[in-house]
């Protein structure tokens, strides 16, 4: 019989990796890129039906199917950037554009697949004992690859050129501009690397359940409490909150009830947003 | 200020009379229920029109609020034998209520934030909803008593829900109240050096809003006999939204002529290719016409006549 702190100490762990890694994307967005993508959800549907139609449908091997889903999710995000996310300037002529963005991809999918809940089959099947507790391979592969991914986005964001430009632009874009740096393409990166990891959340997480065309909107709740109380744009402000957010949704998932753990974070979200605005660790960058 | 009588007067009152009457001669009892619909749908859309056409606020999840109002005046209906009028409003007050608690954090901030939480509000909702017994679970709160047995009346009311909105709209655009709201739309930080007290014009604009959101959605509920979490999918808070943005955000009469042609394409294009995919059209309709014309058909139609 498993410990009842202990399965929440390995699920809390499996969880909250996985929402960071889906989290900084969105962060990272909102804080370079200054654009709040309000179909930064969808994205992750999106990945969701593509893994869904090369794996089960076309019955493509794993490497390829995630070599396809990354390749595609980087390409949809440059894309979205140039031909969409350019041109709009004003806050809420953004979201508004995105959200209808995300209305129609949401519907084009319900189209193709139905609202009907498919599933698709784990990568790595069976599961492991680790203290008295049985985890999933899936989710453990699935920890392992956010925690490896989590220090390679570290390694990039604050070790690299590409890193200091993305934080550059997200400080002063005109004086990013200024130093030699391309705003635009730094952007653009942004955009690519935000929708690749949606796309690895999506094939590290949706093998563990089924997959529907609203599955992204939680996911988005979870990200913009992460980014709330972490502060946007703050690298591990955002870690910090997936911590949080994701011990807590363990928490009540297992104690209370799972259907409670999102109010639990839109009450934060609240709370933050009322007493500590700039986020808990208080250096937003507005 | 409505001192000449001018030819839109007298259309609107033609289209009105013309509301009245076609409904219930013999033969049409089948479009009142659609038409009921429309009007309800018109009436959130109008809701939403307020606080995004007027104050700038935008809400992508009035579905909330209309399902706030719905699930509150079934139960005092139900299950406290309160009077459906009076349980309407009290149910359209505790929209009001909640949606002062979840925006008052995010509406001194600016306005993307409020945009968010909005976004996330009917999702929250819908767990919610689906947990909390009180509230029915998952298969929501059946057997709510209607407002009135005549289908007929049904829809004559509907109709005058929407066309008190569209009067609240009117005053509210002309009173101080409104001059704030306009000012807070075209720049928040110039309003506020005017010395507009941004955060309460939002809350005030917020809280009309919902409660008109609300009492559409008890109408709603009273109309079909239950409501369910399913009042809080995306569908029902995309509506105002594709209907307003379709018909012309920010004028009087936009939403209700986008809900008109939306809710009649809805209604005709029930062959089979097309039902999977028309929602799809419709927010792809509206993208294009949000992103081309941004005033909407009224904007084409005023394009057209001048």
């Amino acid at each position: 019989m498993a410990e009842p702190f202990l399965v929440i100490f390995f699920y809390g762990l499996i969880t909250s990796l996985i929402f960071a890694l889906y989290s900084v994307g969105f962060s990272l967005v909102f804080g370079v890129a200054k654009v709040i993508d309000a179909a930064y959800g969808i994205w992750y549907t999106t990945a969701a039906y593509l893994i869904f139609a090369l794996a089960t449908r076309l019955l493509l091997p794993l490497p390829v199917v995630i070599l396809i889903v990354v390749a595609s999710m980087a390409a949809l995000g440059i894309s979205y950037y140039s031909i969409l996310v350019r041109g709009l300037r004003e806050r809420i002529e953004m979201i508004m554009t995105t959200f209808l963005v995300a209305l129609m991809v949401q519907y084009l999918i319900v189209a193709i697949f139905t609202n009907f809940p498919w599933s698709i089959p784990a990568m790595f099947p069976g599961s492991t004992q680790v203290f008295g507790v049985s985890l999933f391979n899936q989710q453990v592969a699935a920890a392992v690859t956010a925690f490896l991914l989590l220090l390679v986005l570290w390694y990039l964001v604050y070790r690299t050129k590409i890193g200091l430009a993305i934080r550059a632009v997200a400080q002063d874009r005109e004086a990013a501009l200024l130093m030699g740096i391309d705003p635009d393409r730094v952007m653009a990166f942004t955009l690519a690397l935000s929708c690749t990891l949606a796309g690895i959340a999506a094939l590290l997480q949706a093998p563990n359940s089924v997959i529907s065309p609203v599955m992204g909107w939680p996911m988005l709740t979870l990200a913009f409490a992460v980014v709330v109380l972490g502060g946007i744009g703050d690298f591990f402000g955002a870690i910090l909150a997936s911590f949080i957010i994701g011990f807590s949704h363990q928490l009540i998932t297992n104690l209370v009830n799972p259907l409670y753990s999102m109010a639990a974070a839109f009450v934060a979200i609240l709370l933050v947003l009322w007493l500590r605005p700039r986020g808990i660790l208080g250096r937003a960058l507005e | 200020m409505m001192a000449r009588i001018r030819p839109v007067h007298l259309i609107g009152l033609g289209a009105v009379a013309a509301l009245m009457v076609v409904p219930a001669l013999p033969g049409m009892r089948a479009v009142l229920f659609p038409l009921t619909l429309t009007n309800i749908m018109a009436t959130l859309a109008i809701a939403w029109n307020l606080l995004f056409g007027y104050a700038g606020l935008l809400s992508l999840g009035h579905s909330f609020f209309f399902g706030a109002g719905g699930y509150g005046s079934a139960i005092l209906a139900k299950s406290y034998g309160i009077p459906v009028p009076i349980a309407m409003v009290m149910g359209a007050a505790i929209s009001s209520g909640l949606a002062a608690l979840v925006g008052l954090p995010s509406l001194k901030l600016k306005g993307h934030y409020f945009v968010l939480v909005t976004l996330v509000l009917p999702a929250v909702a819908y767990q919610l909803t689906n947990a909390l017994d009180p509230l029915g679970g998952h298969d929501g709160i059946f057997g709510v008593p209607p407002l009135v047995r005549d289908s007929y009346l049904v829809y004559v009311g509907s109709l005058v829900l929407m066309l008190a909105s569209l009067l609240a709209t009117f005053y509210v655009s002309r009173s101080r109240l409104g001059m704030e709201m306009l000012s807070l739309r075209e720049d928040e930080e110039a309003a506020k050096a005017l010395g507009v007290d941004t955060p309460r014009v939002k809350l005030y604009a917020l809280t009309i809003s919902a409660f008109i959101s609300g009492l559409a959605g008890a109408y709603w509920a009273h109309l079909n006999g239950v409501i369910s979490p399913a009042v809080y999918e995306l569908e029902k808070a995309s509506m105002p939204l594709l209907m307003s943005v379709l018909g012309g955000k920010g004028t009087m009469l936009g939403p209700v002529i986008g809900a008109y042609v939306l809710q009649t394409l809805f209604e005709s294009l029930k062959i089979e290719a097309i039902v999977t995919a028309r929602l799809f059209i419709f927010a792809a309709a509206t993208f294009v016409i949000y992103r081309l014309f941004p005033q909407g058909l009224i904007g084409i139609l005023r394009r057209v006549a001048a």
